[in-house]
């Protein structure tokens, strides 16, 4: 993985000092809140419910055992033993003090982490596909361009001030896990006729109030044009995205006000300017010095098929129902991608013990694996285990509570902190998906069911991802009580659509009612093979809607 | 009908920790706030708790209204019952985890989701607190 040179390293650690300072002040009195609010969130530290909030990027969601070592140690000694894992794969603590922050910076920075541009209208975290180097459909390792994409846009000056914030996703497979269209920019590599490797670049996805997908702005950007691409598309939304109105200010607006084709020329124009100056053409040469950071480990020539593998999967026990859900298929013969579920039935989606987190850097060393990812579904990820070792690591997994054999189930549910600890949200959502978790939590239930995305937001601006849910839940208040909006057929994945509303919101006590009445009625109505997606996409809205206000519509008479 | 009060809060700069207001200074439990029936009294309080940013002792005061159960002042928003409780998820976590700080109510449990005689699996889930 990337380490930091030189640059990098006194970057972090000069700023860390800086804000160090500006907080002294600020416990001084020498600074105002209204001076100190902006300055803390650049380094990305909220002010929520119970206490200060502080979000620590993951760039592109991957970690070393070290690294994962020293977010279980600020979780233990600053925080209250534990840490969320979120759905732009980086790590919230929801209890830190403002007078321990810069310690937990410094300590941060000696594993090579930092929380800068996790927060403010900058170019934030860029995500990509956590099977990144290992998937087997794989054309290039999207972490490169990710990590390209950071060092061009990490405090660079003309986009530390944007209109809004700017996220962007990198994909480096047919298959979508990084939900490229629903970002301000999303990159998808791929491989031209001729056979050359580029980028097909979205722009103007988003969720929040107002959910779009990205469109295609470009169907083949070169490699070595491809900063020059992205500065062109950011210059545009700097000069001409609005800032008189925060719910217009995003990307998606601007594109949507202009139209495709006329930010295209505007792109274009700028593009071709600034390939004139020729200042950031991306060499071949350094983009092949990045590239060697995330050079694969060197894989152990092993045979594809594994006796002691196959002979623990063809058994009833737990190991088979978790190789059956959690295993993916990796590139190298005799090697298997491993999901670590953090949605046990009844818990909270994405947190993560600081326990738990030293027990899997146990597990990392004993089954020498360098890195773990985190997903933009606040799982976990083991790129590369032999699958020998698969059932000594699913025993050592179940020991620390991180067995659940439910990926991509009903009961893997995305969802945001919520009103539990959020200052914007409207509703709780936790304790929405935790009671819809153990409703479903019957293996062979959610085996019946099948492939099912639930996404969960405890506000408008979705960081639970409800648009883009095959079933997607919006919390709303109504005066002062929680009430649940519910939504269906959306997909962040290649297939993306923005699921659509159904109705009038549900009360808490309704709404997991209405979700399981929603699954009852796909389990009648689908055709073999047919996923809920699938079904819905088939049928429409309204068999769904009829059967979720049933019981309303049976009180009513 | 319960009667209407209003209650002043902030965060404390320091550590973020919800603190309300009582008399000349702040308190970590909502049972010790000072309730104001009055609106001119909650404004002047609220102007003097606005003087304790500048002093650098909290973040953001505001008013917010509760209901009075007895001697009990009980939130009227979800928010500021789980501000003055904690994350509704973890009893064990905040102000409910410890006796002098802990509310002196509970956030009402929902109605227990009827379960359909198909489905299978343990107990609906109680978000009481």
């Amino acid at each position: 993985m990337y380490r930091y040179d030189e640059f990098d390293a006194r970057l972090v650690s000069e700023r860390v000092e800086q804000f160090a300072r500006q907080i002294e002040r600020r416990l001084k009195g020498e600074l105002s809140e209204d001076e100190f609010k902006p300055l803390r969130l650049m380094n990305g530290l909220y002010l929520q419910l119970h206490a200060y909030m502080l979000r620590v990027a993951i760039p592109y969601g991957t970690l070393s055992s070290s690294q994962l070592h020293m977010l279980a140690h600020v979780a233990r000694r600053y925080d209250k033993g534990y840490g969320h894992f979120t759905t732009r794969q980086n790590i919230q603590y929801h209890w830190p003090r403002l007078i321990d922050v810069p310690e937990i910076l410094r300590d941060l920075a000696s594993v090579q982490m930092h929380s800068l541009q996790t927060s403010g209208n900058c170019i934030r975290n860029v995500t990509a596909d956590q099977f990144a180097g290992a998937a087997a459909d794989e054309i290039e390792d999207p972490r490169i361009l990710a990590e390209i994409v950071r060092q061009w846009s990490s405090l660079h000056p003309e986009f530390s001030f944007l209109p809004r914030k700017f996220k962007i996703a990198v994909s480096g497979t047919p298959e979508d896990r990084a939900a490229v269209r629903f970002h301000d920019i999303g990159i998808e590599i791929i491989r031209s006729d001729h056979g050359e490797t580029g980028y097909r670049v979205f722009v103007g996805g988003g969720m929040g109030r107002t959910p779009y997908l990205g469109l295609c702005i470009a169907d083949f950007v070169a490699r070595e044009d491809i900063l020059a691409y992205l500065e062109a598309i950011l210059r545009v939304y700097n000069m001409e995205g609005r800032r008189d109105n925060i719910f217009k200010a995003r990307i998606k607006i601007l594109v949507n006000a202009l139209g495709l084709d006329n930010m295209r020329a505007r792109v274009w124009r700028e593009f071709e300017e600034i390939k004139k100056e020729g200042s950031l053409n991306l060499p071949e040469q350094e983009r092949a010095r990045i590239a060697a950071y995330f050079a694969p480990p060197e894989f152990e020539p092993l045979p594809d098929t594994c006796l002691e593998f196959e002979t623990a999967c063809s058994g009833d026990g737990d190991f088979a129902a978790w190789s059956r859900h959690n295993l993916s298929p990796h590139r190298a013969p005799g090697y298997a991608i491993v999901t670590v579920s953090l949605k046990p039935v009844g818990g909270v989606p994405g947190d993560c013990s600081a326990d738990q987190m030293d027990g899997l850097v146990q597990l990392m060393d004993e089954f020498g694996i360098a890195e773990i990812r985190v997903t933009h579904e606040q799982n976990l990820v083991l790129p590369h285990v032999r699958k020998k070792d698969l059932p000594a690591l699913h025993d050592q997994l179940e020991r620390l509570g991180l067995a659940s054999p439910n990926s991509g189930l009903a009961s893997d549910i995305i969802c945001c902190p919520g009103l539990d600890y959020c200052d914007l949200a409207n509703a709780r959502s936790i304790p929405i998906a935790q009671d819809l978790s153990r409703r479903f939590s019957d293996l062979d239930r959610q085996e019946e069911i099948g492939e099912l995305k639930i996404k969960m937001s405890g506000c408008i601006n979705a960081c639970g991802h409800h648009h883009a849910g095959h079933i997607g839940i919006l919390g709303v208040d109504k005066k002062g009580v929680e009430f649940y909006q519910l939504q269906l057929g959306g997909s962040g994945a290649e297939d993306a659509t923005i699921a659509e509303i159904i109705g009038p919101a549900f009360s808490k006590d309704e709404i997991v009612d209405a979700v399981e009445r929603v699954i009852t009625a796909y389990l009648r109505l689908r055709q073999p093979g047919e996923r809920f997606l699938d079904c819905y996409r088939r049928l429409g809205l309204e068999p769904f809607k009829n059967v979720a206000y049933l019981e309303q519509l049976h009180a009513a008479y | 009908m319960a009667k209407l009060v209003e209650i002043i809060t902030a965060n404390r700069l320091r550590d973020g920790a919800v603190v309300y207001w009582n008399q000349d200074g702040w308190t970590g439990t909502l049972a010790d706030a000072e309730q104001f029936s009055d609106k001119d009294a909650c404004a002047a309080a609220l102007t003097k708790a606005q003087e304790r940013v500048k002093a650098g002792e909290v973040v953001n005061p505001y008013r917010f209204e509760a209901r009075l159960d007895h001697t009990i002042a009980v939130p009227v928003k979800e928010r500021e019952l789980i501000r003055a409780s904690g994350p509704s998820i973890h009893p064990e976590l905040g102000k409910q985890a410890d006796p002098s700080t802990a509310p002196r109510f509970r956030i009402a449990a929902p109605a227990k989701p009827p379960r359909p005689k198909q489905a299978e699996g343990p107990e609906a889930f109680d978000v009481s607190l």
